[in-house]
């Protein structure tokens, strides 16, 4: 119990002779606690002392994996990460990963900085504004993390408690548990993304040999030093070429390329740990079709059912600059790339890598907002067998579950502007081709002009 | 409660003494039925809330001077809105007296005040100065731009209109808003009564300062313009020819026009600025009192209250909702005309941004009221759905009601919350929630894509055709 308690209802004391089963579904309305926590708590008998953490279908132990990853390129700056239980996570400012943190956001912002001061000179355009916009989004994401793994501790402390009830009896593990399916959608990513920065790379390498090669009047070799120069021009006429700072460059890339793919892994990490538990829910309302249900049962799933809405909207609250900037990235992207769909390309390489790139994109964003629209979708799918409910076990905990899963839009949403939900995705295909076919118009000028001469 | 348990105590030890009698089955009678009156009856807490309040109401008020309280705002709407509506009647809107008095009962409008004097005498001269922009645009070609004074002006005098309107019936309104008010349950600490005070103060002053920054901007790059383009030798002559253009279109250069003029100007600046400053207060009041009660409503969430309890809040919960609907038929022409003008003038500016900017004077003007502009827009926008945003909160905490006290009462407040829009709305052609304003926002990128096309790149300076202002 936190702070100062007033006992305003009485504790139906043990010498009532209370049923056991009636001792193990007794509800303490708690007094007033003047916080922002709820006030509905579970039944948990005192005997029961959670002492393995490890050994628990726990959306902390799932997520482990990948936070840890996340530490190495020091986006989230929390520690006691490892330990099992979720108490120990802790943020503070004087720590090693937001030293590490505040170098990638001060190397960031450098970028920034001479890519704005380069394409100032040459000219702002729709087409050389995407690197603006690149480092601008890794930026923000470094800021917002750095304010959810603020919040984070306080939040996995809460999920950890909300969900230790999924973890036993009368709830069942669904085929595949949390750990797996995290970790497989997680691993898809992270190789496509890998591929995708290798793939890069490799383009960007060929056809600078292959430009050295064709061309009789440039005389320079074909070198890392030279390349990086060229490559990455404008970050050179801020600092001056040295080694290290190359190989730092390359570095500080190569993390931000992983920022950006991680804003929407977290968003789907995230995602699939609140709809598994629904799916549980789900089931244990789905086993108790064709039976007679006393009404204890409907109180407690509907206590589940509200205990995990409100874990719903405290993660939404924390999530929800991180989804707005996920959802704003992936469409201007996607926006971008599918406007150079119809140019014309030198080389295979360059033809490959924009197709992987783009079709990588999509495929990216679509899952990303499937499993997020899932948990949407996952609320509702009890109401199926609710309805059927025969008349002897209706009751009234039953019509206000009815009422709460059809009015209540249960979702993560972007700052409660939208809902992440699959009519939000079918509507945001609508607009972007609507936007192309206008955009596409715009840049038929430039298309028929054709390849810029390659040894100008 | 804090009976029962010594009661309880006692009965344990007279158990052990005597054997059971008669006296002792008694006892246990009456135990079951307070417990059983415990659980019917609202909570102790709640009725001396009830009962606290109702001491502090009929408190006689000390006539002291030097008392605390007559220094301390007792967190009304009223109280917080006086000094906003002060200003306001310095710029010949809202001419209703007793503004700054500590309760609306002194309020009173009368057309023989000078206060209304004042605004009519404005309304006339705005009118003047309408008239002749319209007779200016209309003896040049008319383009997407050329039209851009002549909505300024029109908006500003329909504002000033219905704001007279407005004050007439304020009185009323603001009677209402207090009785509904203090039928609330009422902040325990003064923090929570001042928090919407403040927020109005701080809101008001954010948006004049940055107005008036805008405005000086706009009064240097106006110099630096007028300074190039110099009809007379005289730079003060330019600048008044330059900026009133279409008074000096049909009469000829004389000092007290050009005052005339730039009063004109300054005073229609602060009222085009006021439009979305007075919708958002209305807002932050409104919403404002619905977290009032879910506050009250988060303190005893999740515990068994009485029907009556229920019933009581539900009634305060409609009460909200009137004062909605009679403040959103007072604003609704006003938050309608704020947000064409704001679709209207960020579509214009967004379209001369492609332009190429004469000086460093003009671009950094130019961006500066672009981005104080869609900022604005932004503000007033979230502010008023927060208030349909606030009504909907109070769902979270009737889903935690207990099984023993749903009643019918619970029910019909549930689906009262659920089914009823409550939100400010645009002459009801609108509601003003967030969702409202991502399709503003594409509305806006979407009729962008189509004037690009249409776009030509005129030289803003041309100094025979004043693209200008």
């Amino acid at each position: 119990m936190e702070g100062p308690t007033l006992n305003l209802r009485r504790i139906p004391d043990k010498q009532n002779g209370a049923k056991p089963m009636e001792h193990f579904l007794k509800r303490e309305t708690p007094p007033p606690k003047f916080t922002e926590s709820s006030n509905l708590e579970f039944a948990l008998l005192a005997s029961e002392k959670i002492s393995n953490y490890g050994t628990l279908d726990l959306f902390h132990r799932a997520v482990y994996p990948f936070m840890f990853l996340a530490e190495c390129f020091a986006i989230m700056p929390l520690t006691g990460l490892r330990n099992s239980n979720p108490r120990h996570v802790r943020f503070s400012y004087k720590s090693l990963p937001m030293i590490v943190s505040v170098f990638f956001i001060i190397a960031t912002s450098i970028l920034f900085v001479g890519m704005l001061k380069h394409l100032l000179t040459i000219g702002i355009s729709a087409k050389n504004f995407v690197g603006l916009v690149f480092f601008g989004c890794v930026l923000t994401a470094y800021v917002i993390f750095i304010r959810l793994a603020r919040r984070w501790p306080q939040l996995i402390k809460l999920w950890t408690k909300t969900e230790l009830v999924f973890t036993k009896a009368p709830y069942e593990i669904p085929k595949r548990n949390l750990s797996r399916r995290v970790q497989l959608a997680g691993l898809a990513i992270i190789g496509l993304s890998l591929g995708e920065h290798a793939m890069y790379q490799i383009s960007a390498i060929l056809s600078y040999k292959r430009r050295i090669e064709f061309c009789r009047n440039i005389t320079e070799v074909a070198s890392i030093d030279n390349y990086i120069k060229k490559n990455y021009d404008y970050v050179f006429q801020i600092l001056p070429y040295n080694l290290v700072i190359a190989y730092l460059l390359l570095l500080v890339n190569g993390a931000l390329t992983f920022v950006w793919n991680y804003m929407d892994l977290f968003i789907m990490m995230i995602s699939k740990g609140l709809s598994y538990r629904f799916e549980q829910i789900t089931e244990r309302i789905n086993k108790l079709e064709h039976q007679e249900v006393s009404e204890s049962i409907f109180i407690q799933i509907r206590e589940h059912y509200v205990k995990m809405c409100e874990l719903l909207e405290m993660v939404d609250s924390v999530m929800s600059s991180l989804i707005l900037l996920s959802c704003v990235n992936n469409l201007y992207f996607v926006c971008y790339q599918l406007l150079n769909v119809f140019n014309k390309l030198r080389w295979p390489i360059n033809y490959i890598y924009f197709w992987y790139s783009l079709l990588y994109l999509i495929g990216r964003t679509a899952f990303v907002f499937l499993t997020a629209a899932d948990i949407n979708e996952e609320s509702k799918r009890g109401l199926g067998v609710l309805r059927r409910v025969s008349s002897r076990s209706w009751c009234v905990e039953v019509e206000r579950l009815i009422f709460q899963m059809t009015t209540q839009t249960v979702a993560l949403s972007g700052k409660k502007f939208y809902f992440l939900t699959r009519r939000l995705l079918f509507g945001m295909a609508g607009t972007i081709v609507t936007y192309e076919l206008v955009l596409l118009q715009f840049d038929e000028a430039n298309r028929r002009r054709g390849l810029a001469p390659l040894c100008a | 409660m804090k009976f029962l348990p010594k009661l309880e105590r006692r009965l344990c030890r007279l158990k052990k003494k005597m054997s059971r009698s008669p006296l002792m089955r008694k006892l246990d009678l009456i135990h079951e039925s307070a417990r059983k009156k415990a659980f019917q009856d609202s909570c102790d807490a709640y009725k001396t809330q009830i009962e606290m309040e109702y001491v502090v109401r009929n408190q006689p008020t000390k006539p002291s001077r030097s008392n605390k309280e007559v220094f301390l705002s007792d967190g009304s709407f009223h109280q917080a809105v006086g000094r906003v509506l002060l200003i306001a009647e310095f710029f010949a809107m809202m001419p209703v007296k007793g503004v700054t008095g500590k309760h609306p009962s002194k309020l009173s409008f009368s057309w023989r005040n000078i206060r209304t004097c004042f605004c009519v005498a404005f309304i006339a001269s705005s009118l003047v100065n309408f008239s002749l922009s319209l007779f200016k645009v209309l003896n040049n070609p008319i383009s997407f731009n050329s039209i851009k004074p002549l909505i300024f002006r029109s908006s500003v005098l329909l504002v000033l209109l219905v704001s007279l309107n407005l004050a007439r019936h304020w009185p009323q309104l603001m009677m209402y808003w207090h009785s509904v008010e203090q039928d609330l349950p009422q902040y325990k600490s003064q923090a929570g009564r001042v928090k919407m005070g403040h927020t109005i103060s701080m809101v008001m002053l954010v948006g004049m300062m940055l107005s008036l920054a805008e405005h000086i901007l706009s009064m240097v790059s106006a110099i630096n313009y007028a300074s190039y383009c110099n009809r007379t030798a005289d730079p003060i002559q330019n600048y008044f020819i330059r900026t009133n253009d279409e008074i000096f279109f049909v009469t000829s250069y004389s000092t007290p026009l050009a005052i005339w003029g730039k009063f004109q100007n300054v005073y229609a600046t602060f009222i085009w600025n006021y439009m979305d400053m007075f919708v958002m207060i209305v807002s932050i009041g409104l919403a404002s009192k619905f977290r009032q009660l879910n506050d009250d409503l988060r303190n005893f969430k999740g515990m068994n209250m009485a029907p009556s309890y229920w019933s009581e809040r539900r009634i305060q919960y409609r009460n909200i909702c009137i004062l909605c609907e009679r403040m959103d038929n007072a604003i609704s022409l006003i938050t309608m005309v704020s947000f064409s003008n704001n679709l209207y003038f960020i579509c214009v500016q967004l379209l001369r941004s492609l332009n190429t900017m004469p000086s460093v004077a003009h671009a950094v003007y130019f961006y500066f009221s672009l981005i104080f502009l869609i900022g604005r827009t932004l503000a007033v926008s979230l502010y008023s759905a927060s208030v349909h945003d606030e009504s909907r909160l109070t769902l979270r905490y009737l889903r935690c009601v207990p099984k023993e006290s749903w009643c019918p009462e619970v029910k019909r407040f549930t689906e009262e919350v659920i089914s009823d829009e409550v939100a400010l709305t645009g002459l009801k052609f609108f509601h003003l929630t967030r969702k409202l304003v991502l399709s503003v926002a594409g509305t806006i990128v979407t009729y962008e894509l189509v004037l690009i096309q249409f776009h030509e790149d005129n030289d803003l300076w041309d100094c025979d055709q004043s693209y200008y202002s």
